[in-house]
């Protein structure tokens, strides 16, 4: 039963957005609910918001009802921004609009567009979006703009907040801010005044405290998205471009984002890289710190332990196996539009890091074979981590930044860190040459003495990255809850003070998005943590990631591979558990349509997935334990007499097609309906383009 | 690969293709598509010979996709064995005519035989021994799913383009036909195929794939003419 006002906010908006898309049930609110990250909050309700229009009415609907909204696109984030219990409103299907702009400099493009389509959509002209998340495959724009999420090569110089031209927002009274357009924005100024003066007044207070100003500065020269993008307040002088960069990385806590306009960026024809191996970290950070300054799209860092988790593919260098435990490699990556130029760029990394010694001679490649294997043993990190960990366990991604000079330091600081807690199959990698580390371990979370070493593993951290070498908590995943607890930490009260003031100047009554980014309880990262139950070995690897849904045939219709998962395994969890017989009856109600029967089996998601997961291999498997004995006798039946089979089909269908050419089509799709209907839909819906039986292959035929 | 002077092959026509005939754009004169594969591969000079008792074959895919794993482990072997004896133990090639039946069999064949999807085959069997005679000006062509998973996109794209001066290769995820799921949920079909229109040039009236049941829903779907890609060669190299 839904609380009273929000079965009242559910009977107003059904009145204007079309109720089979206002979802209240358990298994579509669990399944809608959950994202990339190890927490687990469930939605009230979820909507699937089609239009500007609807987000409108849904945000004054909810305002006048004192209801909390939580926007999401595709929900890949990492560190929790997008889940809640209050009100859930996906922004995916009905927000693919996109326009080229201004002979292709930018690109007008909506929130539920996906990184990779945006890219499609650029490649022509030989250009693309600035930022390059991992997950771009799936991730989408409202989500990388919102979290300002970056990746391999895009650094600080092509992100979110980098390539943001324009913006189109939608406040929490439902006002719009579209500052493309010149008419939005001077309507803007004249009702939003207290607004505006308060972002004026917010600026005008750092430009007056040097501390702060320079600290400001400071911090964003590495990857950051702890606490809001507060260098807007720094780098601009007009309110409305501060508001429209504050959005940036502002993790849905702000307004809504109908549409944002970014400055495309030139995708570079001729792409080589390089595995470089050095004897140590400290020599991989100092050639690091060298190639700062030379022509370099990326260069990533493999610590020991990652190049051991890669070692035995196929395509692995006999090498790995036998590179000392101090080794370290480095991913160098060089680019450019003219070919001549690329091998350029290629002596001039050599000669910058000549005084470094490497473990082994270091040649770059064009080869598709050996460029695809480098990268592949790079981005093949996580899944490495992901799918050989524990059943039961969750897989969890952290994300630092230190100052460039510090790296080293950092990076051994961090391997005793994992010594100490014991995460030993932690491996550590990342975007170097922006001082951005990622480490990978898979962490139990189904009991507390496990949940205490996270928490210790945290603290500590925390003070490693701030106290000791002035980095970034978040580098590039978004605060979430998952680091709201230390942005005060990470800034200091006075810069956190600000924070809090941004968040009441546009949201006062916490109701968009709250409990996100800024966050009292101290303890935030350590609730609402999502269990990850045993279920079938087929997808127990799950990380769910959501890589998977783009390539889905029934995502939006019922259910992606991810959410048959998520479904799947909450089944076994009430089934071990028997807490909750009644949910689980609800959830098993809708579970044949959802689940089982809009599965087409395909099995293109296993190409998408980290870990390989054939989830329609999984709802073969699921069918198989629903049927009883009787039907399997009847599939033995027609197995053991196919040739009767296909002699039924050629008359049946032969039969079909004598009633079409008697009765017309649209008579013989009405009839079939009824049948279909009555049959539960065990009969073949006749459709007008279902074949004429095939006549007998003769076999005998010669030519 | 044959040599010229032994140019054999064994032909497996799928169950569908066994009992589903025509689509509705065909003309009564028409051949279906195991009789015309099998004029196809005449043409290009090969001997045919087909397994014994072919009407009691089948990959055994529409069982593993119910559920009926048994069932489908028992078709897939006796597949198997009349295959490998047809074959003189993998000696031949083995021609399948759709690729979803290929991938079944592709995963669950343990023995030594030389199975050939309809695109390998086409690409590099058939064409090799044809001559392209009046290319069309252009078409659409659906790669299947079990296309992409064996990675043959490229291949399919590189025979349509053999075939026809423009290409339109569709974007898009599984159709949601699904063998029988077209009849059963249409509304998958509906749904993956939402986009499909959009995609075909007005003036493209012809579509291609390598999976029959796929075909069904994406003719009701584009309402152009949706049939396998062996119509499209027998055409342009009769």
């Amino acid at each position: 039963m839904l609380p009273l006002s929000y079965q009242k906010l559910k009977d107003l908006l059904s009145a204007t957005i079309d109720p089979k898309r206002i979802l209240t049930n358990p298994l579509q609110t669990l399944a809608y609910g959950t994202d990339a990250s190890f927490y687990r909050l469930i939605p009230k309700i979820v909507i699937l918001a089609h239009n500007e229009t609807e987000i409108i009415e849904i945000i004054k609907q909810a305002k006048s009802l004192d209801i909390a909204l939580t926007f999401r696109a595709a929900g890949t984030s990492l560190s929790g921004q997008a889940i809640t219990d209050s009100v859930l409103v996906v922004a995916t299907h009905g927000w693919k609009s996109f326009e080229l702009l201004d002979n292709n400099t930018k690109i007008k493009l909506e929130p539920g567009i996906i990184g990779a389509k945006a890219n499609n959509y650029l490649a022509p002209h030989g250009l693309k979006i600035g930022p390059d998340p991992a997950s771009i495959g799936a991730a989408m724009i409202g989500g990388i703009v919102a979290n300002n999420a970056s990746g391999m090569c895009c650094g600080t110089a092509q992100n979110s907040y980098q390539t943001i031209a324009d913006i189109r927002i939608v406040l929490n009274d439902g006002t719009i801010l579209d500052t493309a357009d010149a008419e939005s924005v001077a309507a803007f100024k004249k009702n939003q005044a207290d607004l505006i003066q308060e972002i004026e007044s917010l600026r005008d207070e750092i430009k007056d405290n040097e501390t702060l100003y320079h600290q400001i500065q400071n911090k964003f020269k590495i990857k950051n998205t702890t606490g809001y993008s507060i260098n807007a307040l720094v780098d601009y002088q007009e309110p409305i471009d501060i508001i429209k960069h504050l959005m940036v990385g502002s993790e849905g806590t702000l307004a809504f984002i109908s549409n944002v306009t970014v400055k495309t960026v030139i995708d570079e024809k001729y792409k080589s890289c390089s595995l470089l191996i050095f004897n140590t970290i400290q020599d991989a950070c100092n050639a690091t710190i060298l190639l700062k300054s030379s022509p370099v799209a990326a260069v990533e860092l493999l610590d020991r332990e990652s190049i051991r988790s890669v070692e035995n593919d196929d395509d692995a260098p006999d090498y790995f196996k036998t590179l000392p435990e101090s080794a370290c490699a480095l991913l160098v990556e060089c680019r450019d539009n003219d070919l001549d130029n690329m091998l350029l760029k290629q002596l001039k990394v050599r000669s910058e890091i000549e005084s470094i010694p490497t473990f082994s001679e270091y040649e770059f490649t064009s080869n598709p074979k050996q460029y695809y294997f480098n990268w592949k043993a790079r981005k093949g990190l996580l899944p490495t981590v992901g799918g050989l960990r524990k059943n039961g366990t969750t897989v969890i991604i952290e994300d630092v930044a230190f100052p460039l000079p510090q790296l080293a330091d950092a990076c051994l600081a961090l391997k005793d860190l994992f010594k100490k807690y014991e995460y030993h199959d932690a491996v550590l990698f990342g975007h170097a040459l922006e001082g951005n580390l990622h480490f990978v371990f898979s962490q139990d979370f189904s009991n507390q003495d496990e949940v205490d070493r996270y928490e210790k593993l945290m603290s500590e951290l925390a003070l490693l990255v701030v106290d000791h070498f002035n980095g970034s908590l978040k580098a590039e995943h978004g605060t979430g809850r998952n680091m709201a607890p230390f942005v005060e930490k990470e800034w200091g009260t006075v810069a956190y003070e600000i924070m809090k003031r941004i968040k009441t100047i546009f949201d006062p009554h916490n109701k968009i998005n709250p409990d996100v980014l800024i966050n009292p309880d101290p303890r935030a990262h350590l609730k609402n943590l999502k269990p990850l139950p045993e279920s079938n070995a087929i997808i127990d690897k799950c990380m769910e990631c959501g890589f998977c849904e783009p390539h889905c045939v029934s995502e939006g219709l019922t259910l992606s591979p991810r959410q048959r998962i998520v479904i799947a395994r909450e089944i076994s969890r009430l089934e071990s558990t028997n807490t909750d017989p009644q949910r689980l009856a609800d959830i098993r109600k809708e579970v044949t349509y959802q689940l089982d029967e809009t599965c087409a089996t395909d099995g293109l998601c296993a190409l998408a997935c980290p870990v390989h997961i054939d989830t329609g291999k999984f709802v073969k498997e699921w069918r198989a334990s629903e049927l009883d004995s009787s039907t399997k006798k009847v599939a033995a039946y027609i197995g053991s007499h196919m040739a009767g089979t296909t002699a039924v089909l050629r008359v049946g269908l032969k039969i079909v097609a004598a009633f079409h050419a008697v009765l017309g089509t649209t008579i013989m799709t009405a009839l079939s309906d009824v049948s279909h209907f009555i049959t539960f839909g065990k009969i073949p819906k006749w459709i007008p383009e279902m074949p004429k039986g095939a006549d007998k292959i003769n076999t005998n035929q010669k030519h | 690969m044959n040599t010229t002077t032994d140019l054999k092959v064994v032909y497996f026509p799928s169950c569908i293709n066994r009992s589903m005939g025509k689509n509705s754009f065909q003309e009564s004169d028409d051949l279906q598509l195991t009789a015309l594969t099998h004029q196809l591969l005449v043409r290009a000079g090969f001997t045919i010979i087909y397994p014994e008792s072919l009407d009691t074959h089948c990959c055994g895919m529409p069982f593993s996709s119910k559920g009926f794993a048994e069932v489908n482990h028992s078709q897939s072997e006796t597949l198997e064995t009349a295959l490998l004896k047809v074959s003189e133990n993998g000696k031949y090639p083995v021609l399948y005519d759709m690729s979803p039946c290929f991938y079944h069999s592709n995963s669950e064949f343990s023995k030594a035989l030389k199975i050939v999807d309809p695109i390998e085959f086409m690409l590099d069997y058939v064409m090799p021994h044809l001559t392209i005679k009046n290319k069309k000006d252009t078409i659409a062509v659906f790669p299947v799913c079990s296309v992409k998973k064996i990675g043959k996109t490229d291949q399919l794209l590189a025979l349509s383009q053999l075939c026809a001066d423009t290409v339109t290769i569709i974007d898009s995820n599984c159709c949601g036909f699904a063998g029988d799921r077209g009849f059963l949920i249409p509304e998958l079909n509906e749904h993956g195929l939402r986009e499909l229109k959009q995609q075909i040039p007005p003036n493209c009236k012809e579509g291609y794939s390598t999976s029959r049941t796929c075909e069904i829903g994406l003719e009701k779907m584009s309402g152009i003419d949706f049939k396998s890609i062996f119509y499209l060669i027998e055409e342009i190299t009769r």
